[in-house]
């Protein structure tokens, strides 16, 4: 015999949690009663969990599918027999950043935004790559603070090789170390579109140049997106998004 | 995890923006996958499908409300990747493990006693074909506000919001008459199949 409405109204209100106390208690008592109406309630309850289960599945692929990508694309190819020295680096850096930090905090003032990006910004780490007589010159200016000399080159080998997307990293730095944040964010913007390390980078380094330009909310989203990530900027982006006025 | 970084990923999860578990997986996995790897012995395989289960689990606490304030994003995830260790490790323990994943997930819920003694395995996966081609012929608007309602828990308030309805009461109303369109669909389905 098919289900009256009102079961069904009442099968629902039950699986959706909207029943009092004393009505759920004799819904209750009246499924240990009715077979057929244990049976819907049951049938209901595999629809709402399957309903679930198939959007828990389909995401399951597309996380497995990502890792996949991840694994055949290793972004970070070039920094691999150096990594270690990186590492070693970028946590100098941090280190001695965070100990600015720590007088900043104890000092407890916030301070503006221009203050504030000289204080965190420092320009992209250069890396020891191999590399041919081209990107040997372009990052060799780099490292001297050329950056002048060292955008041109930087451009030329992000367009002939938009893979090795690190060069675009160097070439946004660049263009922040001559506080020009709009070319900077249009440099490093494609690597959002990336994943790993290289995407927590140009993040970092996007949500300083929002700080040059003053654009303190875009730079407060990119900030909790770190904090959110929890990537290696997170304390750094916990003490800045302190720091910021209001 | 500061608050608002808790309400940035709720904010992301409930538009269907997975970019932000992405970003939780290229920051966090490869330590929780070779940990698990390393210290708890799995194979690469199973320490994967448990690292992606554990950020299912992390996504579905933050849709659930069940997760408004984390401190460490790394370790609360790596836990729960143990505890799923465990759990697996019990259960490979009690049972041959060539059950369907499906069913083991049934098995494994909370109210698994009353599902798997009311039915046989295999009326549950029928249903479940049933259930979930009876709800792809349900018209677009219908699923969608069964989604946002099961899936991303959201209030009728908000339903009404996100689908320009007049008020809450119409969600309301729209959202019950859509899951009883779907119970007849599986109902009808149900008696043609026998």
């Amino acid at each position: 015999m098919p289900l009256s409405e009102e079961n069904i109204s009442q099968i629902e209100r039950y699986l959706d949690g909207e029943m009092s106390t004393h009505e759920k208690e004799s819904f209750e008592q009246a499924i240990a009663k009715d077979s057929e109406l244990k049976d819907a309630l049951h049938t209901r309850q595999v629809m709402v969990r399957g309903l679930k289960m198939k959007a828990e599945q389909e995401l399951k692929v597309e996380l497995k599918a990502h890792l996949r990508e991840s694994q055949n694309q290793d972004l970070i190819v070039p920094f691999d027999g150096h990594r270690r020295k990186v590492y070693w680096l970028a946590a100098s850096v941090i280190f001695i950043l965070g100990m600015v930090f720590v007088y900043n905090l104890v000092s407890n003032q916030q301070q503006s935004a221009q203050k504030l990006f000289d204080q965190y910004y420092s320009a992209f780490p250069r890396p020891q790559i191999r590399g041919n007589a081209d990107t040997q010159k372009a990052l060799d200016f780099y490292s001297a603070e050329d950056f002048s000399t060292a955008i041109p080159l930087l451009e030329t080998l992000v367009l002939a090789q938009d893979s090795l997307n690190h060069y675009r990293l160097f070439l946004g730095s660049s263009y922040l170390s001559l506080a020009e944040p709009n070319q900077a964010i249009e440099a490093l913007e494609p690597l959002l579109q990336e994943r790993g390390l290289s995407k927590n980078h140009a993040r970092w380094y996007i949500m300083l140049a929002y700080l040059k330009k003053e654009d303190l909310e875009k730079a407060k989203t990119l900030l909790n997106e770190i904090i959110a990530v929890g990537d290696d900027y997170l304390k750094k982006a916990k003490t800045l998004l302190s720091q910021l006025p209001d | 995890m500061k608050e608002t970084s808790i309400t940035y990923l709720k904010t992301a999860l409930r538009e269907g923006n997975t970019n932000c578990l992405k970003d939780i997986f290229a920051a966090h996995g490869d330590y929780c996958i070779e940990n698990l790897i390393n210290k708890k012995g799995c194979s690469r395989e199973a320490a994967e499908d448990i690292f992606i289960d554990a950020l299912i689990n992390f996504r579905d606490k933050i849709l659930n409300n069940k997760i408004t304030y984390i401190t460490n994003i790394r370790s609360y995830i790596y836990t729960t990747c143990i505890n799923m260790h465990k759990a697996n490790l019990y259960q490979q323990g009690r049972h041959a493990r060539n059950e369907q994943d499906i069913a083991f997930h049934l098995y494994d819920n909370t109210d698994s006693d009353y599902l798997s003694k009311t039915v046989a395995e295999e009326e549950l996966l029928q249903l479940l074909e049933i259930s979930n081609k009876s709800f792809q012929s349900l018209d677009k608007r219908c699923q969608t506000i069964l989604r946002l309602f099961y899936i991303y828990h959201y209030s009728m308030e908000e339903i009404a919001q996100t689908l320009k309805l007049a008020s809450k009461d119409v969600a309301k109303t729209s959202k019950s008459r859509c899951f009883k369109k779907w119970s007849k669909l599986v109902e009808s389905l149900r008696e043609k199949k026998g």
